[in-house]
């Protein structure tokens, strides 16, 4: 009887074929289970598209982020009509004071806040891969050294250096001749947060490494004569990748919203451009007047950051099921 | 221990050192000019060349470092004459656009930002440890899940957002706050319940943000914790439940927390920028920020820079040792 179970058994998983399913199938499969990732994956997209497409989407609502329009406030310089002008020609209202189109400049806007983001993120995670896997893997007296240099970063009051140093280094950018205005602006704020944001990455990516490095494979690798560089490329690199693309989704939306709290401060990109924290801080001004014009703005990027984070956690609990969780 | 502690004493002085160097350093070389910004649109180039003397800054950067932390120690005279002004030890600098000493202007805001610290401080641990634990407890049931929304809700909402929204839907708008009170320092041992009204938004502010970190690390540090040996070796003898999440869980999943706790305190006492100045709260952050932004009033960027510095690094010494007599594992490791 036993015999004749274990046939059925044994013919059961012969007749099923054994799919083998590499590392990358079996984290898109768990993302594609998890519902909340899957919308905000859809929701980041669709902020990312806006934002790239701004110039098309604004010609085909028939506005601009640089007009001023005619007849759209009233004498004391409020928007007319409901929600600080909401209309059909004007989506998202219009700017007090002035009568630009919020629609468009908020969609404007969103380019250099994603535009400073990416370049943030991939700027820290290039650096914090380079160092952190060169102080890993060789260890000895440049690790020591860059190691407590990261920590010396980390006692520096960050925020307020870039404060402090903006203008300055602006006027020297500016100087130099590398790049102008509302240019130099965005160059000087992404050298900052790239600066005090690489440490973090780095501190990651060097503890995987020397965990990694203690492997039997790269041991094997070791054994068969391979060369650092092709450990590193070959053992080490493809390893690291999942932490990186975790980190790179999870920094996004902060970097995001530094950028928004750092043009909300005076620091970064002046008018006439436009970002998140540009209009907000002159929405303040109007809050009692006009709370759309600074709600609907505060609602987007709420929800562009919300999207990002949500879009990271799905894709650490994908990548890294045991992280977290 | 006592090895341990003179060798972290003396990093912690290096490091002070150091990053007082630095900071001396960079706005040295900055290309901003602070004696050209001390007399406004009249400037002659003499005057600017007085001002460059009174101020300090016709020495190269070394001398002006060294004039910097012998004020510290016994206190400097800043000008000449007449115009002359002592400031006595520890002197930061003489704030030539005040007219005040840099020690005076922060013994003034350093009680606002401190209040600020403690007071989201408690309000941020509390609500983050106990939130964190409950999820932890409750895991997947509608707590764990309550506590996933707020937690997201929390990380994702920048400071500024959070605090503009709350100044002026809230406090502002139901009459919670008078406008004309905000900005004033009130101290607690004069009239408590003022001074809870004018910081009690702030700090709510501040906790929002830090409290939604606490809970995903307090719950993940409970969870990993509970699954360890030790654990089940305490429920195996019947101890309850309540003791065992107290005696055995807490005690070592907590105890990073107290090196996170540390460091993100002595942050904010270098000044809570974006929160301070929502609330127009006259504490380190607004200070530093008028500095920079008024008239680049350098003797007090410094000081508040540094200070800031300073703050974090004792922060981390008082932290590791306070570490190493709770945590066994890390003393003998070092």
């Amino acid at each position: 009887m036993a015999a004749v179970v274990l046939n059925d058994e044994l013919n059961s998983t012969e007749s099923q074929e054994i799919v083998q399913r590499t590392p990358k199938e079996i984290a898109w499969g768990r993302f594609k289970r998890n519902k909340v990732g899957i919308y905000a994956g859809g929701a980041t997209i669709f902020f990312l598209a806006c934002s790239i497409f701004a110039p098309l989407i604004t010609r085909a609502f028939g506005v601009d982020n640089h007009t001023v329009y005619e007849g759209v406030l009233n004498e004391f310089a409020m928007p007319i009509g409901p929600l600080g002008g909401i209309s059909w020609s004007h989506p998202l209202g219009l700017e007090p004071g002035v009568g630009r189109d919020v629609f468009a400049l908020l969609l404007y806007g969103s380019q250099l806040s994603f535009l400073v983001a990416f370049i943030s993120t991939f700027a820290s995670i290039t650096i914090g891969m380079l160092i952190g896997i060169a102080t890993g893997y060789f260890k000895g007296k440049i690790d020591s050294t860059i190691g407590r240099f990261a920590d010396f970063l980390l006692s520096f009051p960050g925020t307020f250096m870039i404060i402090a140093l903006s203008l300055p280094l602006v006027q020297r950018v500016e100087a130099i001749g590398l790049a102008h205005e509302n240019a130099a602006r965005i160059l000087v704020l992404v050298i900052f947060l790239v600066f005090f944001g690489w440490t973090g990455f780095y501190r990651l990516i060097r503890s995987q490494t020397m965990s990694l490095r203690e492997r039997d494979f790269v041991m094997a690798a070791q054994a068969m004569g391979a060369s650092s560089w092709r450990i590193i490329v070959k053992e080490l690199l493809p390893n690291l990748w999942p932490t990186a693309i975790v980190f790179i989704s999870l920094s996004l939306p902060g970097y995001i919203a530094a950028e928004a709290t750092f043009s909300f401060l005076g620091v970064g990109v002046q008018a006439p451009a436009s970002t998140f924290g540009l209009v907000l801080s002159d929405a303040v001004g109007y809050w009692r007047d006009d709370p759309a014009y600074l709600l609907i703005p505060c609602a987007i990027l709420i929800a562009i950051v919300l999207a990002l984070n949500l879009l990271g956690d799905a894709i650490r609990d994908a990548l890294d099921p045991k992280a977290g969780r | 221990m006592l090895k341990y502690l003179a060798r972290r004493l003396s990093a912690t002085f290096l490091v002070i050192t150091l990053v007082s160097m630095s900071v001396f350093g960079i706005f040295a070389v900055l290309p901003m000019d602070p004696a050209a910004l001390t007399c406004g649109k009249a400037c002659s180039a003499p005057v600017i060349e007085a001002n460059r003397h009174r101020l300090g800054l016709d020495v190269p950067v070394q001398v002006q470092y060294g004039r910097f932390v012998k004020g510290l120690f016994v206190g400097r005279d800043f000008g000449e004459g007449a115009a002359a002004f002592h400031c006595p030890a520890p002197a930061f600098g003489y704030s030539f656009n005040r007219h005040e000493c840099v020690t005076t202007l922060i013994a003034e805001a350093f009680p606002v930002t401190l209040s600020l610290a403690i007071g989201a401080f408690v309000l941020w641990l509390s609500v983050g440890v106990s939130l964190g634990i409950l999820a932890a407890r409750r895991k997947n049931q509608w707590q764990d899940r309550a506590a996933t929304a707020f937690v997201l809700v929390g990380t994702s909402l920048p400071t500024f957002i959070s605090g503009i929204l709350i100044l002026l839907f809230v406090a502002l708008k139901f009459n919670l706050i008078n406008p004309i009170e905000m900005g004033r320092w009130v101290s607690p041992l004069e009239d408590p319940v003022a001074w809870f009204r004018t910081f009690i938004f702030p700090w709510i502010v501040l906790a929002l943000l830090y409290a939604a970190t606490y809970t995903r690390f307090t719950r993940s540090n409970v969870i990993e914790t509970s699954m360890e040996d030790y654990i089940r070796t305490a429920r195996a003898k019947g101890l309850n439940e309540r003791d065992i999440l107290r005696k055995h869980t807490l005690r070592a999943a907590l105890a990073p927390i107290i090196t996170l706790a540390g460091l993100d305190f002595a942050g904010l006492l270098g000044g809570a920028i974006i929160t301070e100045g929502i609330f127009n709260l006259p504490g380190l952050g607004r200070l530093s920020i008028r500095a920079v932004l008024r008239d680049y009033d350098l003797p007090t960027i410094l000081a508040t820079t540094i200070l800031a510095a300073v703050f974090v690094v004792v922060a981390n010494l008082l932290v590791d040792i306070l570490y190493a007599y709770i945590d066994p594992r890390v003393r003998v490791a070092s």
